[in-house]
């Protein structure tokens, strides 16, 4: 265990309680949404921090909020307990609104966007137990699928990386048979996992996978970033106080499932989240710590830090 | 006689109050102490025959709950009633019959005589959370409540309705208001104090400014109180000291009294005498000071907790205490009997706020017959009545019925007919303020409005123009503007009623018997019985227990399986914290258990469970809060603290600035929901709170965290009020946080229309952390920056690379970097540069390292650090980019024929294997001949051998390529790695394009054959492979310049080998083409992550360098060609149509476009801009742009030269996209 160097605090001046932050792509502007109902947009630059914007719209707290890819644009999406996702978009410096999605009944836990080599869609679980995918068409309009997913609800989404093991074809052409699907994990009241995947020729989604070992509603899933790992790594973490580790050697294996660490957390685990290189989990936990987890060759996973409010 | 000292003491007082007023208004309390007091009690009984509760009984000493006539009213009975408001304060009318309940959304009066009935909401919002709520105690002024606003005080009269119900505001103070007191004997007096130290003393007859204010300096005050005997007394807490004040001395405390070593929170004078008075404390003690002893405690009374209140009963010795947390149990204490409270208040499930006493009778004014009534408002929101018996008043030393004791001021607790949950009947826009007394109107209407008649000239006239101004604006102002809201639906109120039931009194003694039929038997009917028995924690994680008695009428087996059903929806139900009972019960019918079990959570409030487990819904009840219209049991608690990684390796941390549950404390405030398991919790050291499920539960856990906090951190800016001392922080005081603020309130607030001053209040802010984990990762943003891949020789790039490291700091890459410089440099590319064949042409000796343990076989099997392995198999690839100015030369070399002979060693694993293995041993037999040449190489994508014949010197290279892949793509060894087509990005391909395609035509003649062949049987390599001496099959012209084939002896070594490769070969070869591909594809997944990161980093140009290295793309399967095309449309109706067809609108032949120039429709070439899309015959625009003309001859003003890129002076270019043939 070590300690952080470079921290910077940012107020954000919400007026309620942060829900989820996020930075954009490029590390350049940061999210943040709250139970005052609004979401704030910060410039970073070094160490100046600007807030831009307060988007305004939602009628309840958002609970989390995704940024698109950059080649869309600048867009955000966000989630609220007002069961709408709006979509807001950047055009010359001026954020507006450019849909408004609210097909759910109950609250939106949660958004995704699918890894931008799928184009820009969207992924959105519910409490109404639905998840909902909105693809973003051409012509401007948008393509909606939505499915039960969880029965009591679903909490959470998270996108499969586009660069799964045996999705990349060579480059001279030949037989394109191997066909890289759409895949997104989500997460949800009735203690389990689940993995869908795009079926082209029925064009739906269906269930690939439905994980079990959780015994309480799942928080939170989190698709590692394939970058350098032989595998696909998911994180799940759960009400039950625990996280697990999924691994699945390719799409048609079976997933293997492992236990953060033997013992329970202090409190509900609230979110996890992988760095996007290193293979690190952060791990959010109700006790208002965060710690930070790294597999170490025994396959063992080892806390490494541990940040506390200061 | 009290009258007198009053009227001379006055004089003397300069507190400005004119005292033609003061006497005014004494002579009118006088009336009112004196002859209303025998008048009111004769004109209201014999109106009390009627009323069902107010009539005054006189029963024998020994009055039990439920047993006199009275027993419907409310006031007998254990009541508990919700209210779904943030309230954030209670008070009682002097007629005992309403409360007022204070929230941010305006007063909640509840008639407590009709509890059914839902409140009179007088809306008025505001931000703050209301701190003290005081209903005017005299009856004179019973239509008056003092409520805060921050640091105003609100005078409601609720003569009137909601938007003109504010009358005056009392602005002084410049902090938030944290107590308001008025003054017991004079009915237009109150006094404010406020945490910005001041105590200010009202009078509403002027209520422009204060007159007379008190200051301690030193803290805030936390609570004024009068003297209940003597009017000039008053005594005020800050922080650890009491003071004493009298009016009469002006602006210096009489006397201090450092009465504790923590906060005081509560103060109250004693009923008795005018020198005792109670403080309660932080310090979780309940002190008595004489005011005369300041430095003698009289009696000391331990609790358990912090003391938020404690204050004398209306009667006896009794002190109630109230602790400001981690129990929601109020305590009786006899001030005789300190050591143990007489009787606890238990039932609330969170902290109780306010508490006040609620009297009945006394209207004898001989002896004292009263009953009380205890009155709880908690953070649980509920308001509970609980009756006090005599038995309790005993306790505490008083005995009902007994002589009065001699009062100096009346207390009149006669009830009254009155409720003011009533709306007034009066519209007071139509009538008057200032009524007349009628005599229409009833007895008790006419009291009241006699009573009103002297407060008439105080209402804001004249004397109170600003004031009056004020509420103008204030009621118009954006803040208080109510937004009309759904009114309280008096069902749902009425659910918020309910009878408390001594707990736990019916499921635990006397089962409940339910009988069903179900479907159970084998043979025939059977009777079952089922004992369930509830555990306490029940519904929380702990199934009840099913005993299903042994019968001989269904089958053991059945038995278990129904036991097993049971359990196991029990068990579901209850990890929900839902009851099971009815799905078990659905289930013992015979319904299908699974779907009525999740299928039926929506809360129906069936009569059939409600029933049966009357105790434990209760409980479970409690946990539910209405929220809007919508069931949030399945919307998760929200995510308080969290971290998110973003892309360049920040790491986005926020934490919960509710109070976390504290993890040495972890005693019943923490655990709101889980109250009833939190006895067998307590006792275990560690943090054991678990964050309630759903979101449901969030508006208590944030009531609950409300509290103090250990830490507090106010930011001392502006209007803020800093306070240094740690837990002390008044929930009271502070509007801290609040659940829905109609949008931007705060921002509103710095709008200078509103009156609020804003004030941040925000315990730590809401604060993003961003922490650099850049450090921790082990890719380097810097490092990408300066790192290099362009070059001719890898040796240089390693090299260089490795400085780039060694100047980052970065000594374990620089040693990695150097080692493979080594190892790339063992084959000296120079030396072998020279080295021409017989046409002068470079032989390439370079080795090549895709199989050898160390080269790119090791990149592969290393894990972890993608920046390096991706430039490391970049750097080892083969080809190196060294390779590349060969390219044309050495593609010469690969006719398809020429490299069938050695087509079994590469296409299986197993062939692989075996060269390798011989290799080795041609290494270890001959360890005298430079190395240099030796290496046999194997690469996914291509296979060399270099071959050192014993007989010459000179080399042999074998450039066999294969395709690996039975898809059938390959890429020749010496060709640069194909250009990849990474078509999102379009990223340059840096190929040119002649050389490319070129290889590529060959390419798939080869590949073809290769794909073939592999699929072949054995016999047709051997037969490509037995001709060892010479390259039988049309053996390319280069190898039979260069001589015999020298290899034969290899070949002939292999021999061995390649039959046992034969043996498993299809399987091998299977496992090769497999692996093979894996690698390949590995190496290009690690290059795709690190461009991935690259990408976000913004360094797009060695993103693209990298991307050259590519073998693979990734196959965008929703790859749609988007190319600029151009459409025709119909000239008439602009329709799009099909070349060559009829407009289906206007059935007119489409003619092509009309020359802009000419205006004739061209029949030939034509050529248009794509932006404005003029154009006409090319040789038109041709003319007209050579002219010197930039812009469209149409004259539309687009600059179509420009747009073009050179339009029609440039006519070759443009013409591949823009020309089309029309007709």
């Amino acid at each position: 265990m070590s300690t952080l160097y470079d921290q910077h605090a940012l107020e954000t001046q919400h007026e309620d309680m942060i829900h989820d932050a996020q930075l954009d792509y490029y590390g350049k502007k940061l999210a943040t949404c709250s139970s005052d109902r609004s979401i704030k947009i910060f410039e970073i630059d070094g160490e100046n921090r600007r807030l831009v914007e307060t988007l305004k719209g939602h009628e309840g707290p958002v609970w989390q909020i995704a940024w698109a890819h950059p080649k869309f644009g600048n867009i955000l999406a966000s989630s609220s307990y007002d069961s709408k996702v709006i979509i807001w978009k950047e055009q010359n410096g001026n954020w507006s609104k450019i849909k408004e999605h609210s097909m759910h009944t109950a609250s939106v836990n949660s958004v995704a966007w699918a890894p931008h080599d799928f184009g820009p869609i969207l992924a959105c679980a519910s409490s109404d137990g639905k998840v909902s995918v909105l693809t973003f068409k051409d012509d401007g309009t948008w393509d909606a699928r939505i499915f039960e997913a969880h029965g009591i609800g679903a909490n959470s989404v998270s996108w499969a990386p586009a660069t799964v093991p045996g999705s990349l074809v060579q480059v001279t052409g030949g037989a394109p048979n191997l066909k890289q699907s759409k895949r997104f994990a989500s997460g949800g009241c009735d203690n389990l996992v689940k993995v869908w995947a795009y079926r082209e020729e029925s064009d739906s989604w269906t269930e690939e996978d439905s994980l079990e070992g959780h015994s309480d509603w799942v928080r939170d899933v989190a698709w590692a970033p394939n970058i350098g790992l032989p595998k696909s790594y998911l994180a799940s973490c759960s009400q039950d106080k625990t996280v697990l580790i999924w691994t699945q050697d390719n799409s048609k294996s079976d997933w293997n499932k492992k236990s953060l660490q033997p013992e329970r957390f202090p409190d509900v685990v609230w979110r996890v989240s992988w760095s996007l290189s290193g293979n690190i989990l952060a791990v959010s936990c109700g006790d208002n710590k965060v710690s930070l987890w790294k597999e170490n060759l025994r396959d063992d996973w080892e806390i490494v830090s541990e940040l506390t409010d200061q | 006689m009290e009258d007198q000292s009053e009227k001379s003491t006055l004089t003397t007082t300069p507190i400005g109050i004119p005292q033609t007023r003061i006497k005014q208004h004494f002579s009118s309390s006088h009336e009112l102490t004196n002859t209303q007091q025998p008048t009111h009690a004769t004109t209201i009984s014999p109106s009390t025959n009627s009323s069902s509760s107010s009539e005054i009984i006189y029963p024998d000493r020994e009055f039990t709950l439920m047993g006199s006539e009275n027993g419907d009213s409310s006031f007998y009975q254990q009541l508990s009633i919700n209210v779904d408001q943030p309230v954030g304060n209670m008070s009682i009318s002097p007629s005992y019959r309403d409360v007022v309940l204070a929230a941010r959304k305006g007063l909640f009066i509840i008639d407590l005589e009709n509890p059914f009935d839902p409140p009179r909401v007088l809306n008025h919002l505001t931000k703050w959370e209301v701190a003290d709520v005081q209903w005017n105690p005299h009856q004179a002024r019973d239509t008056w409540v003092a409520s805060t606003s921050n640091q105003k005080a609100l005078i409601w009269d609720l003569d009137y309705s909601s938007p003109s119900a504010v009358k005056l505001i009392l602005h002084s103070h410049t902090r938030a208001i944290s107590d308001i007191n008025w003054h017991p004997f004079n009915p237009d007096e109150l006094a404010t104090c406020s945490v910005d130290t001041f105590v200010h003393l009202w009078d509403l007859r002027t209520p422009k400014k204060p007159v007379i204010s008190f200051c301690a300096w030193t803290a805030g005050a936390t609570q004024v109180k009068f003297n209940k005997q003597n009017e000039f007394l008053l005594a005020s807490s800050h922080d650890t000291d009491l003071k004493i004040w009298d009016i009469r001395r002006g602006s210096l405390a009489i006397k201090s009294i450092k009465a504790h070593t923590t906060k005081i929170y509560g103060i109250d004078w004693s009923r008795k005498n005018d020198t005792d008075i109670i403080t309660c404390s932080l310090d979780k003690l309940v002190k008595v000071w004489n005011i005369n002893e300041p430095d003698k405690c009289q009696l000391v009374i331990e609790t358990n907790s912090p003391v938020w209140r404690a204050r004398h009963t209306p009667v006896g010795y009794g002190i109630l205490t109230m602790p400001q947390r981690s129990e929601n149990t109020l305590h009786l204490w006899n001030r005789e009997k300190p050591e143990s409270p007489v009787h606890e208040f238990k039932g609330h499930t969170d902290v109780v706020k306010e508490f006040v006493w609620r009297t009945k009778g006394g209207g004898d004014p001989e002896i004292d017959n009263r009953e009380f009534q205890l009155i709880t408002w908690s953070k649980d929101q509920t308001l509970r009545l609980w009756p006090i018996s005599d038995a309790q008043l005993k306790s505490i030393g008083h005995v009902r019925g007994k002589a009065r004791l001699p009062s100096k001021h009346r207390s009149n607790t006669d009830y009254s007919k009155f409720t003011f949950r009533d709306p007034p009947r009066a519209d007071p826009h139509s009538t008057s303020p200032t009524l007349t007394p009628s005599a229409a109107v009833s007895t008790l209407r006419v009291i009241a409005g006699n009573r009103i008649i002297p407060t008439a000239p105080m209402r804001p006239s004249g004397a109170s123009v600003g004031s009056a101004t004020n509420i103008t604006n204030y009621m118009n102002s954006p803040a208080s503007v109510y937004p009309g809201r759904r009114s309280l639906s008096p069902v749902l109120w009425m659910q918020g009623v309910k009878m408390v039931k001594p707990s736990g009194k019916i499921d635990e003694d006397t089962p409940k018997d339910l009988r069903t039929h179900g479907p159970w038997s084998d043979s025939g009917v059977a009777f079952l019985r089922i004992i369930i028995t509830f555990p306490p924690q029940y519904p929380d994680n702990t199934p009840p227990k099913f005993d299903i008695q042994k019968t001989g009428m269904i089958s053991i087996m059945n038995r278990t399986r129904i036991s097993q059903i049971l359990d196991e929806i029990a068990l579901q139900h209850v990890l929900e914290k839902r009851p099971c009972l009815e799905a078990c019960i659905r289930c013992l019918l015979g319904k299908n258990s699974h779907e009525d079990g999740l299928g039926r959570y929506e809360r129906d409030d069936s009569d059939e469970e409600s029933l049966m487990n009357s105790s434990r819904r209760t409980s479970y009840d409690k946990n539910y809060i209405f929220l809007g219209d919508k069931d949030d049991h399945n919307v998760l608690f929200p995510i308080l603290c969290g971290a998110r990684f973003s892309g360049n390796g920040r790491l986005l941390c926020f934490f919960s600035c509710l109070r976390a549950p504290d993890v040495n404390h972890t005693t019943a405030p923490t655990t709101p929901v889980r109250s009833t398991a939190s006895a067998s919790i307590r006792v275990l050291p560690a943090y054991t709170y678990t964050h309630p499920r759903s979101y449901e539960s969030f508006e208590q856990y944030r009531a609950i965290s409300r509290l103090p906090q250990q830490i507090v951190r106010f930011r001392g800016d502006g209007d803020n009020f800093s306070l240094d001392n740690q837990d002390d922080e008044d929930d009271d005081i502070t509007p801290f946080l609040y659940f829905k603020p109609k949008g931007g309130l705060r921002e509103s607030a710095t709008d200078p229309s509103n009156l609020f001053q804003p004030t941040k209040l925000d315990r730590t802010g809401f604060i993003i952390y961003i922490h650099d984990l850049s450090e921790w990762l082990p890719v380097s943003q810097k490092l990408a920056l300066e790192y290099t891949l362009y070059g001719d020789d890898p040796v240089e790039i390693c090299k260089y690379n490795a400085k780039v490291a060694a100047n980052n700091k970065r000594p374990e890459l620089e040693e990695v970097w150097l080692l493979v410089s080594y190892i790339l440099a063992e084959d000296d590319p120079s030396e072998i540069y020279n080295c021409h064949d017989n046409d002068g042409l470079p032989i390439l000796h370079r080795v090549k390292w895709g199989m050898h343990p160390c080269g790119a076989s090791l990149v592969r099997t290393l894990y972890g650090d993608v920046q390096t392995l991706a430039l490391l198999s970049c750097v080892l690839q083969e080809p190196s980019p060294y390779d590349r100015k060969f390219k044309w030369i050495t593609t010469d070399y690969y006719k398809p024929d020429y490299n069938k002979p050695m087509m079994m060693t590469p296409d299986s694993l197993g062939g692989a294997t075996s060269v390798g293995t011989d290799y080795f041993n041609y290494y270890s037999r001959y360890p005298e001949k430079s190395v240099q040449n030796q290496f046999l190489t194997f690469t996914p994508t291509h296979f060399d051998i270099y071959n050192l014949s014993k007989e010459s010197l000179s080399s042999l290279n074998y450039h066999q390529h294969q395709s690996p892949d039975n898809s059938g793509i390959s890429v020749n060894s010496p060709t640069p790695p194909t250009p990849n087509l990474w078509r999102e990005d379009s990223l340059p391909i840096t190929m040119p394009v002649p050389v490319n395609s070129f290889h590529q035509s060959n390419y798939y003649h080869q590949q073809q054959q290769h794909h073939r062949k592999s699929t072949f049987s054995v016999s047709h390599r051997d037969v490509g492979f037995l001709p060892s001496s010479g390259s039988t099959n049309a053996s390319p012209p280069r190898i039979s310049k260069r001589g015999s084939l020298a290899g034969s002896v290899m070949f002939s070594n292999k021999l061995d080998q390649i039959g046992w490769v034969d043996v498993d070969r299809k399987k091998s070869s299977e496992l090769g083409v497999s692996i093979m591909n894996n690698f390949n594809e590995f190496d290009d997944e690690r290059r795709l992550a690190y461009a991935e990161l690259l990408y976000h980093w913004g360094l797009m140009e060695a993103r693209a360098e990298l991307l050259k290295f590519m073998n693979f793309v990734k196959f965008d399967f929703e790859q749609q060609k988007k190319t600029l095309e151009i459409y025709i449309h119909c000239h008439h109706c602009g329709t799009e149509l099909k070349p060559n067809t009829q407009c289906a609108n206007c059935q007119r032949k489409p003619s092509g476009i009309k020359c802009s120039i000419c205006h004739r429709i061209v029949k030939g070439l034509t050529n248009c801009c794509v932006v404005c899309s003029h154009g006409g015959h090319i040789k038109h625009l041709l003319e007209w742009f050579s002219e010197g003309h930039k812009e469209c001859p149409t004259g539309c003003g687009c600059m179509c030269l420009l747009e073009m890129g050179g339009f029609g002076v440039d006519n070759n270019a443009n013409k591949d996209h823009s020309d089309e043939k029309v007709n």
